[in-house]
């Protein structure tokens, strides 16, 4: 990739940065070729986001020089930024969504007729020509809210090219992407390279970065750590650089099943679900693999109470239940840590205690009154043990990492003395480092005697943490594998073509 | 008509079955209604509240809120009426009146910017302040007197056609325009839909948000203008409670209190909507205390329709 004559489309030098009390920059140096695919990598508090933030003018350097395309350069707000021709692409993403796909993506920038109108149907024709020459389905005239997290992810790629970005940098793209849509997404920053636009391309996803990037840039701790060639380096190398010690990898030991039957669903139909059975048992970890429509999601929901089954039978420690709403679910002892934490599992601006205490208040009031004393004592003693890092119990959660805010939400399980947990996607948009860490929590959880249920899309995942690994298959449970037979090859294929 | 495409077309027209739903109704039980003079009537009664909700729309879209309209409204006409006698020409007070408007809604939009106050509290400050300048200028007596020339605008017609309701219709198609097609008008759309998307986008957020309190300001002004040429007179404590009409005259036109969703267009129907059910009531010859209740039912009903037609297609 590095040919002689290639230059350095971006150079930021000795970048420091200090927040009052978080983690900052050190003099980071960070360089990127014109027209490469460059990866940058590093686990929580590597400061890659605030890197990146500095680039696109959301937070300003201490110390430190940018050179954009050879000239020394100021970027002291988002706009100067896009003047440069920078493009961010926000995890968060950044589109309006009652707006329709072709506006945001000229968002900023409507062409114009000359009466200084806006141009509708420019608008409305290039979006869909630029969107078809991707070679995704996506209506633009209809509004964002409609389309698909994937989609929207185009339209936001839509929206750099409109800009004429030279530089595109997406954060953690992938994250939330089934596969397809990832296949999509390595095809368009191949037609994005291909123009010679230069992209940053930011994942947890280790495999993703040796599929779409040519070069990687590993921070650790807000230093730098090197940058290498990826063809020139292995997998377990490029974990090294960023956790800075030698991997180790733990499993739990070996399946046996001692505990009594938790959790047993027999036959279980719904629309999208036939004749599912399955148990969890006490201290087990199970995991459910499927690809997306396998109908891996829908047994959750129907385990938590959030889908009716129509048919079928469902057991809670031996009993026989009906779950008509999560509230049941709930009342079993059964803890869901959902897939999208910042909607579904957290209120972000509430602090660490009460995201913890929600369900569980009760439990902790007497005549009608919280005794904050023991909960607070309580919520101390969880965040101690799940290792959250966070300064102190009133801190909103928003402030918190991915990581440790997955963690408050399994806090909120154990504080509510749950018998069960529900993992979907635990470590999604979760970076290496603290996904180690929720890995550990589950096998901990686990070994406390909880029955814990995980569905990932990520087939490594499971087979670190889980005891057995049941694989969905167009709504059927079409294959159950033990740890002492885990094979990534069969599993695949079962999920992919149900036997 | 399946299902789905029946909630689609429920949801797209909910605001014209109402409206042909009310006038059918009104028409049934008066023959009074359907009637040429009564329609420019209508448009005449509705003037004020419509030219409100204009500048209600512009603000509510971007996710705001504006209190301060009514006590603008009595403002401008007290100081186009003061003005009127003073310097003897009609233009020169309104544009003086306007500008007070403009220069009023520019603080509300300055403070809720700069300060990041909630616009809820500072157009509250607003409500007040404003009424109590009204009452200040003449401590607190109407302006009587005004020329002839001036009752031109609020109870004058061309054609035939009332002029304040000319005034409304026109101002109407004039800012759904501006809307749909102007980059001005499309960012206000981004900005109280997504405001941070927006702000990535190189939308000046503030600048914005500060020009739909003006545009508000300069409304709630014509208003003012219009309601003391029709009343010949400049009232300071008129328009009590004006905010409140206009709000549920937007919100009942289909813009989302969320910001990001509406337009001019059905704010038009909805204030037609809730003049009309006045106009029935009135016909019926109810007290206007029933007018009140079943106007609260009326907007809260179209809401839930609205609510549930859009809740279902997600």
């Amino acid at each position: 990739m590095s040919d002689k004559g290639q230059r350095n489309i971006l150079e930021m030098k000795s970048i420091s940065k200090a927040f009052p009390g978080v983690h900052a920059l050190k003099k980071v140096d960070f360089a990127v070729l014109e027209g490469e695919v460059h990866c940058l990598i590093g686990a929580n508090g590597a400061g890659k986001s605030t890197l990146m933030k500095i680039l696109s003018g959301a937070y300003i350097k201490d110390e430190g020089e940018i050179f954009f395309a050879g000239k020394s350069v100021n970027i002291n707000n988002p706009t100067d930024s896009k003047k440069l021709g920078i493009s961010i692409i926000y995890q968060e993403l950044s589109l309006v969504t009652s707006l329709s796909a072709s506006e945001n993506i000229f968002l900023g920038h409507y062409p114009q007729t000359a009466r200084c109108l806006v141009d509708w149907r420019t608008i409305n024709g290039k979006a869909q020509q630029m969107i078809d020459e991707m070679g995704i389905e996506i209506d633009v005239k209809k509004p964002v809210s409609s389309l698909s997290i994937g989609k929207r992810q185009i339209v936001e790629l839509a929206k750099a090219l409109v800009a004429e970005a030279k530089l595109v940098v997406m954060d953690e793209p992938s994250a939330t992407l089934s596969s397809e849509e990832f296949e999509t997404l390595v095809k368009v920053i191949r037609d994005l390279k291909a123009k010679g636009i230069t992209v940053i391309y930011i994942s947890h996803r280790l495999e993703e970065l040796f599929r779409v990037g040519d070069r990687v840039t590993v921070l650790r701790d807000g230093t730098y750590v090197g940058t290498k060639v990826l063809k020139e380096m292995d997998h377990d190398e490029l974990v090294e650089m960023i956790i800075g010690y030698t991997l180790s990898k733990e499993v739990r030991k070996s399946g046996e099943i001692t505990g009594e039957k938790l959790l047993d669903i027999r036959n279980i139909s719904t629309p999208k679900l036939h004749s599912v059975s399955l148990a969890v048992h006490k201290g087990e970890v199970l995991g459910l693999y499927g690809l997306v429509g396998s109908g891996r999601t829908e047994v959750l929901r129907v385990i938590y109470g959030a889908d009716r089954p129509q048919a079928g039978t469902m057991f809670f420690e031996g009993k026989k239940v009906q779950l008509r709403s999560p509230v049941d679910s709930l009342k079993l002892g059964i803890g869901m840590v959902p897939e999208n934490r910042k909607t579904q599992g957290l209120i972000m601006d509430l602090p660490v205690w009460e995201n913890a205490a929600l369900p569980s208040l009760k439990n902790f009031s007497k005549f009608g009154k919280i005794q904050y004393g023991i909960l607070f004592n309580e919520v101390q003693e969880l965040v101690k043990k799940l290792r959250v890092a966070t300064p102190s119990i009133t801190t909103s959660v928003k402030n918190l990492s991915g990581g440790n805010q997955q963690k408050v939400v399994v806090a909120k399980w154990l504080l509510k003395k749950s018998h069960m947990l529900l993992f979907d996607e635990p470590t999604q948009g979760i970076d290496i480092g603290a996904k180690e860490e929720i890995y550990g929590i589950i096998k901990e959880v686990a070994n406390m005697g909880y029955g814990v249920l995980v569905a990932s899309s990520e087939l490594s995942e499971l087979m670190q943490v889980c005891d057995r690994i049941l694989v969905m298959f167009n709504g059927e449970v079409a294959g159950q594998f033990t740890r002492d037979s885990y094979q990534e090859e069969a599993i695949l294929k079962c999920a992919v073509t149900g036997r | 008509m399946n299902k789905s495409n029946m909630r689609e077309f429920f949801s797209k027209y909910n605001l014209i079955i109402l409206l042909v739903l009310f006038t059918a109704i009104a028409s049934i039980l008066s023959p009074k209604f359907l009637t040429l003079q009564n329609f420019l009537n209508l448009l005449q009664q509705s003037s004020i509240t419509g030219i409100l909700a204009i500048g209600m729309t512009f603000v509510i879209i971007t996710a705001g809120i504006d209190l301060s309209v009514g006590s603008i409204v009595a403002l401008a006409g007290m100081i186009v009426a003061i003005l009127i006698q003073e310097t003897n020409s009609i233009l020169v007070a309104i544009l003086a009146a306007l500008a007070v408007g403009a220069v009023l809604g520019f603080i509300n939009g300055y403070i809720s910017t700069k300060f990041v106050v909630p616009a809820f509290i500072v157009t509250l400050a607003m409500m007040v302040s404003a009424r109590g300048m009204a009452l200040l200028v003449t401590e607190g007596k109407p302006v009587f007197g005004l020329p002839e020339a001036f009752n031109f605008l609020g109870a004058g017609f061309i054609l035939g056609i009332p002029v304040s309701g000319l005034i409304w219709i026109l101002l109407t198609i004039l800012c759904a325009l501006v809307l749909k097609f102007t980059p001005f008008g499309r960012n206000l759309y981004a900005v109280g839909g997504n405001p941070e998307a927006a702000h990535l986008s190189g939308i000046r957020v503030n600048f914005h948000l500060t020009s739909v309190y003006v545009i508000s300001g300069v409304m709630s002004a014509l208003a003012g203008v219009i309601l003391a040429s029709w009343l010949t007179v400049g009232q300071p404590t008129a328009a009590k409670g004006a905010e409140l009409d206009a709000i549920a005259g937007v919100v009942l036109g289909g813009t989302s209190l969320f910001g990001g969703i509406g337009g001019v267009g059905g704010t038009f129907i909805g204030v037609l909507i809730m003049s009309i059910i006045t106009n029935i009531f009135n016909l019926l010859g109810l007290a206007s205390y029933y007018q009140q209740i079943f106007m609260g039912l009326i907007i809260v009903l179209a809401l839930i329709l609205n609510r549930f037609v859009a809740g279902k297609k997600g």
